[in-house]
């Protein structure tokens, strides 16, 4: 999954306008990607992509670009 | 394992307080619409136990209503396994109390299972093998917790999900298939996603553990209260429950096409149609009872058998899939055989 294909599920999965959400843009930043946004973003990973997350993983993502990685190499 | 001899499920009543905290109750206090809180849990609204409301009263309200709507004979009953984590007292067992209460008769068993969102299989399993052993012909199995009074009313993660229940269930031999094919486990890395860390032997309560903390979504908790980690909960739970589904697929040899009814712990809306959508359930044959009640946590099961046979939704002879999981982190599953009527 590219980094546009990855952005684009996770704003679908967070309901975020479209195409606002860019690679550097920081998590802390999105008020949905909270304890819900994140259960949303695990949920998308294991359907679209067959990956299960780790949530600790998670947590120490700062970035969309971080995130991206993270399913590239899950746990 | 014997297999001339089987436990089945002969009723299911239950108890839920009074007192009922709708979405518009708590908007004001968590930040969330009553439309948002609906949206994002599936909860319309949960039960509360009052004050003095303990896990012994609301057992025997759920014990006395299963006596008096199945015409059961309590000199009959034999053990009273009871599963609360919300137990009246560090010591003795709830189970004691209750089975007291009841008046049962003093050649009865009765003792306390300490889990939480496994714990109404576990205890199926354990009175499956008390009846399948011969050590007893017949019991009740009791599900009852208050989680609400160790619920900070500032945290959002945990208040809008869960509610207060106790249920009772009649379990008996049988000739026929009734119980079977459990399936248990547990993995104990997970105990500080969702725990009271406070309370026990371990951080007795004090001044210290009274300190309230802000998370970083804003929920504030101190070390008395509840804590729930819902993403490392949510990634548990997607990695044990279709382990759980084809663990009893297989020991029993059976297709997830020859099940009629998937029961699953109620944690949330969301969670539930997720595992749906990943197990392959169709819509129809997954059983839901939560917008009333929450989540009960070792009750939701129950609940959503107690209500699905008053809705005369299963028949005598269907396969139900039951599958609890959460707190520990703790699982089960099982399969049952819906029985005939009658006790």
């Amino acid at each position: 999954m590219t980094i546009q294909e990855f952005i684009q599920a996770f704003e679908e999965a967070l309901e975020l306008p479209a195409g606002e959400t860019k690679p550097d843009t920081l998590l802390s930043d999105i008020a949905r990607y909270d304890s819900m946004g994140r259960l949303s973003v695990i949920a998308m990973a294991d359907i679209k992509l067959g990956v299960l997350l780790d949530a600790d993983g998670l947590e120490r993502c700062r970035t969309i670009a971080d995130l991206h990685t993270l399913v590239q190499k899950p746990a | 394992m014997n297999t001339t001899r089987w436990a089945t499920i002969k009723a299911v009543r239950s108890y839920l307080p009074t007192k009922v905290v709708t979405n518009t109750d708590l908007a004001s206090e968590v930040g969330w619409t009553a439309d948002e809180i609906f949206a994002k849990t599936g909860i319309a609204e949960r039960h509360v136990a009052g004050p003095n409301e303990c896990v012994s009263d609301m057992a025997v309200l759920a014990a006395e209503k299963l006596f008096r709507d199945c015409g059961v004979d309590r000199a009959e009953v034999q053990f009273l396994i009871l599963c609360t984590q919300t137990p009246d007292h560090l010591l003795p067992a709830t189970a004691c109390l209750v089975h007291q209460r009841l008046g049962l008769k003093n050649q009865c068993a009765a003792f306390d299972i300490n889990q939480g969102c496994s714990g109404y299989v576990y205890s199926l399993g354990l009175a499956s093998a008390l009846i399948r052993s011969c050590m007893a012909e017949c019991g009740l199995v009791i599900t009852g917790d208050n989680y609400t009074k160790f619920i900070n009313p500032k945290d959002r993660s945990v208040r809008t999900l869960f509610g207060d229940a106790a249920t009772a269930t009649l379990v008996r031999a049988t000739a026929t298939p009734g119980l079977d094919h459990f399936v248990l486990g547990t993995d104990g890395t997970g105990a500080k996603n969702l725990i009271i860390p406070a309370g026990g032997t371990r951080l007795p309560r004090g001044e210290q553990t009274a300190q309230l903390v802000t998370d970083g979504s804003g929920n504030m908790r101190c070390q008395n209260d509840l804590f729930m980690d819902g993403p490392q909960i949510f990634t548990f739970t997607l990695k044990r429950v279709p382990e759980l589904l084809s663990g009893v697929l297989t020991q029993s040899g059976l297709q997830a096409g020859d099940i009629d009814w998937f029961v699953l712990h109620q944690a949330n809306r969301y969670m539930l149609e997720h595992l749906r959508q990943k197990l392959r359930i169709p819509p129809e044959r997954l059983v839901w009872f939560l917008e009333k009640t929450g989540n009960t946590v070792s009750s939701t099961i129950p609940l959503a058998l107690e209500h699905g046979a008053a809705e005369g939704r299963f028949l005598p002879g269907q396969r139900l899939f039951l599958a609890g999981f959460g707190v520990g982190y703790s699982w089960g599953a099982a399969l049952l055989r819906w029985p005939e009527p009658g006790n």
